[in-house]
């Protein structure tokens, strides 16, 4: 229970902390940028990541998990349910965001947020979790490597 | 001997007679005469060319056997113990940015000679050409087996905290980063003072720092340890005041981890602005910012709490002129100038720090060496008589060195990371002579007229 200054709890997100949560997935896009200019935020992000989040809540295949500390969003998980058509196990949880502000951060927030997603996963009879994040992001490697996962697909770019 | 004037009295309240340009004009020339401002004499007597099978081949040949058998024979043998590496990529050398490391040379120098004409010690400049951090590192832990110590210099910020925290943990001889320990060392000296002058306690008050460069990170995590609360302290650096939620907080993360810690550890209160909300209500103010006058104005130290401590360290000019702090109810004010009183200069640091620990063979320098140092400097200054203008020792009152350099020896001894132990008249009386001897032969050389004088 969220009864002191530092405790938070797990709970899925509401529509009335759209605010909190789009600041948290903006401060996460931006951080992105810092590793490669194909991460620029577009200067219009502020309203597409509301409407990212917004429309997070009306999709069947979109979980979405806060860390709530005494009414304050400290940290936010969002995955999308995907098929993989060719593969077994064919249904797979990806996380396309986590962030936790600094604060709370080495308290263990990402990773409550990460194995509350899992569970909910495995009560949907899902039996694959990933995430997505740039490969520069060293602390996003270390911390998902810690958790046991391991990289399964490369995404290569190149500007044409 | 004469006073050092380190800092060139420059603007309206300076005593200094001389200006920059002709300080510069004079230091081209004489550097050019004597061609630089160091050299290596033997220490060891020769009565023939025979002497030289002692200290060459064939007699030499003993002590290296001796010391393949125990490496740390090094320190007794030769002369590894007293020597220190002064080592610098060249990337932020003075004001001057990153001029590369030739040019960066005169500077190791002159603070080689400060280290011997200081300290007794036998400090060798060293610039390495060095592409990135790793290879520094890789270079300072390559030349470690000859030196007893190694002094890092002027290194850009962030790099210099990695340089420095990686090298603290993979060398065995102590590794001490001046811009950062020496001033913080000796920042940390002085407001032990100035606040037993205003009568407050380092756990209740409140502390803004202005700027958050390598002295002021350090000074700030110093401070910390020495017992000032984290949630008391606010940074400041040129984007304004470090916060936990600021917008380019996870930037930090990953390009100043240490620069992201104070953010989130420091400014309980989640006080946002600048340098005048920093400041405001707080009873110390640290600047270690940018050149001055108009850095911090007259009414934001008005805005302090009662009896306000200023420190405005950017040189050549304070952030703020003493006399405006005073006038603004500064109680103590220090800046970074030897023509102002209480100057907090690392060369009341640096010199007697490598005394202590090279005469004790010591493998590290920890942070409680540190406070160990800041509080027997202080604790000098304390027994003179402390005064608003006198809160720190002066670089004349040369028995501060020898007592500093004691205390950290017997320190290191106490923590049980020195190579050998002395007894205290033992540790004294091998500082007393590396100081005192060493400026001795040098003034011997000089009356002598080998170092001819110039004026």
């Amino acid at each position: 229970m969220a009864t002191e200054k530092g405790e938070y709890t797990i709970r899925h997100a509401k529509k009335e902390d759209i605010d909190q949560i789009s600041d948290l997935i903006l401060r996460l896009k931006k951080l992105n940028e810092e590793f490669d200019p194909l991460y620029t935020v577009r200067h219009e992000a502020p309203e597409i990541v509301r409407k990212y989040v917004s429309e997070s809540f009306d999709k069947e295949d979109v979980i979405m998990l806060v860390a709530d500390s005494l009414g304050k969003i400290v940290g936010v998980i969002r995955a999308e349910i995907r098929s993989r058509i060719f593969y077994d196990p064919l249904m797979s949880g990806v996380i396309t965001d986590l962030y936790v502000l600094p604060s709370y951060r080495r308290k263990g927030v990402g990773e409550t947020l990460v194995t509350s997603l899992i569970k909910i996963l495995r009560s949907r009879g899902i039996g694959l979790v990933s995430a997505e994040f740039p490969p520069m992001n060293k602390i996003a490697v270390e911390f998902y490597t810690n958790m046991g996962f391991k990289p399964l697909l490369y995404v290569f770019f190149k500007e044409i | 001997m004469g006073i050092f004037s380190l800092t060139p009295s420059i603007g309206s309240e300076g005593s200094g007679s001389m200006s920059t340009d002709k300080w510069y004009a004079l230091s081209l020339k004489l550097h050019r005469d004597y061609k630089g401002k160091i050299e290596v004499i033997p220490k060891v007597p020769v009565r023939s060319l025979q002497d030289f099978a002692i200290w060459y081949t064939p007699g030499v040949a003993e002590p290296s056997r001796a010391i393949s058998r125990n490496p740390d024979l090094s320190f007794t043998l030769t002369t590894r113990w007293n020597m220190l590496a002064v080592v610098t990529d060249g990337s932020r050398v003075l004001g001057l940015g990153n001029i590369g490391p030739e040019a960066s040379y005169p500077v190791m120098e002159g603070k080689a000679f400060l280290f011997k004409y200081l300290g007794g010690v036998d400090a060798i400049p060293l610039p390495i050409r060095a592409r990135d951090r790793e290879e520094f590192i890789s270079i300072v832990k390559s030349i470690e087996p000859a030196f007893g110590g190694i002094n890092l210099e002027d290194i850009e910020s962030p790099k210099c905290f990695y340089i420095l925290e990686r090298l603290r943990k993979e060398l065995s001889i102590p590794v001490w980063h001046d811009d950062q320990q020496g001033t913080a060392t000796a920042i940390l000296a002085g407001l032990i003072n100035a606040l037993k002058l205003v009568g407050k306690k380092i756990s209740d008050v409140t502390i803004a720092f202005i700027g958050a460069g390598a002295s002021n990170i350090a000074a700030a995590n110093i401070v910390i340890k020495y017992g000032a609360k984290p949630g008391n302290i606010v940074l400041v650096d040129s984007k304004g005041i470090l916060h936990s939620e600021r917008d380019d907080i996870d930037k930090l993360m990953f390009e100043n981890p240490w620069k992201y810690e104070l953010a989130i550890k420091t400014n309980a209160d989640h006080r946002k602005g600048g340098i005048k909300e920093a400041m405001k209500g707080a009873d110390v103010v640290i600047a270690a910012s940018r050149p001055g006058p108009g850095v911090i104005k007259k009414e934001w130290v008005e805005e302090m709490n009662k009896d306000p401590i200023v420190f405005a360290l950017a040189n050549p000019v304070p952030e703020i002129w003493p006399s405006e702090a005073k006038e603004a109810g500064a109680k103590i004010v220090a800046t970074g100038r030897s023509d102002f009183p209480n100057q907090i200069n690392n060369s009341l640091v640096f010199p007697s720090m490598f005394r202590g620990v090279l005469s004790v063979r010591a493998k590290a320098i920890t942070d409680e060496m540190i406070i160990t140092f800041a509080e027997t400097l202080a604790g000098y200054a304390e027994r003179k008589g402390l005064r608003e203008d006198y809160i720190i020792p002066t670089m004349e009152e040369w028995d501060a060195y020898i007592e500093t350099a004691l205390a950290v020896g017997l320190k290191t001894m106490e923590l049980g990371i020195s190579r050998i132990t002395l007894s205290r008249e033992e540790l004294l009386s091998d500082i007393r002579e590396a100081i005192l001897l060493s400026r001795a032969k040098y003034e011997a050389l000089m009356k002598a007229g080998y170092i001819r004088s110039w004026w």
